[in-house]
């Protein structure tokens, strides 16, 4: 099944990139909601990376796992919007006089209910926010999530465990408040 | 501070879960798949896997390994043919030292090339070596 739509999309079928939007989108944009913390900024990152795999299409006929393949895809195209915004953030605060600067750049407001629990995750390191995002959002197993970080099962595993005391504390302090 | 328990990231991932997944905005599905449509239309031929060289770049990159590899190569083959053309000692006179035949040394050095099948200068011009050199010329006529 997989492999019959990976070769689809190979071949350049717009019906396989809608059946694949139509399969991922909903887990895709989760997880780029949690790695970017903005839902337009996750919307504009999943577009991205439909048009780099339309692109890259030949490379698809070869992919074995295609979600992996496509979450992998993914991370890298949050870790590349991430330097570009931070490149911009350093030039704009460079030419920003210093009471600009002070109101730049604050954290958008959280868009979910559980606000304590989004502010949490927003500030957890950002390899682990990846670990949170691909295991809760995207649903993969921690091997899938080895093989789109590049890492160890174990390393995979420590992370989201790391991340889980994190956010523990984080909202015990918060709701202890 | 306290060892969470198993309970408690329990709830904590209760509560991850019920906020996973993001449901696209109305439009988002379309915009994405126009952008695909206009890449495909963009790139009608599919690139090569993993390579991203047509054809013509390829020959050419061919061609410039070539190059480079006979570049580095040549000096070496040049170095072999000198060894070619240096002295080497006579078949006949390597039979000869096997013959336990004792040559004079201007005898066994001034004959150029393996192969050659007289020796220089003649054996009978050689000044006090007559034994050595009646053996040799034994040898070499196979008479006793």
């Amino acid at each position: 099944m997989a492999a019959t739509l990976a070769e689809s999309l190979a071949a350049g079928d717009p019906d396989a990139f809608a059946a694949l939007y139509d399969r991922l989108a909903f887990r895709l944009l989760g997880a780029a909601r949690t790695m970017t913390g903005s839902s337009a900024d996750a919307e504009d990152v999943v577009q991205d990376l439909f048009v780099a795999l339309a692109r890259g299409r030949a490379r698809l006929a070869a992919v074995a796992d295609l979600e992996a393949y496509v979450f992998t895809m993914l991370r890298n195209a949050v870790r590349r919007r991430g330097r570009r915004a931070a490149l911009d953030r350093r030039a704009v605060l460079a030419l920003a006089t210093p009471g600009q600067a002070a109101g730049s750049f604050t954290e958008s407001p959280p868009e979910l209910p559980d606000d304590a629990l989004v502010a949490a995750v927003a500030a957890l390191p950002e390899a682990q926010r990846e670990v949170v995002a691909l295991k809760i959002d995207a649903g993969l197993t921690f091997a899938e999530i080895a093989t789109v970080t590049g890492t160890s099962l174990n390393t995979a595993a420590s992370r989201y465990r790391y991340a889980l005391e994190k956010l523990r504390t984080a909202l015990a302090g918060r709701e202890d408040a | 501070m306290r060892e969470p328990d198993d309970s408690e990231f329990d709830a904590l991932e209760q509560r991850l879960t019920a906020m996973a997944g993001l449901a696209p905005t109305a439009g988002h599905r379309d915009r994405v798949l126009a952008a695909v449509r206009d890449a495909l239309a963009d790139h009608p031929v599919p690139l090569r896997a993993g390579c991203g060289v047509d054809a013509g770049s390829r020959a050419t990159l061919v061609a410039i390994a070539c190059s480079a590899l006979l570049a580095v190569i040549a000096p070496w083959l040049g170095m072999a043919r000198a060894f070619d053309r240096l002295p080497a000692e006579p078949r006949l006179v390597t039979q000869a030292r096997a013959a336990g035949i004792d040559l004079p040394v201007h005898l066994a050095t001034t004959t150029r090339g393996p192969h050659e099948t007289t020796l220089s200068p003649p054996v009978e011009r050689s000044p006090g070596r007559l034994p050595d050199a009646w053996r040799l010329r034994t040898l070499l006529t196979g008479e006793l």
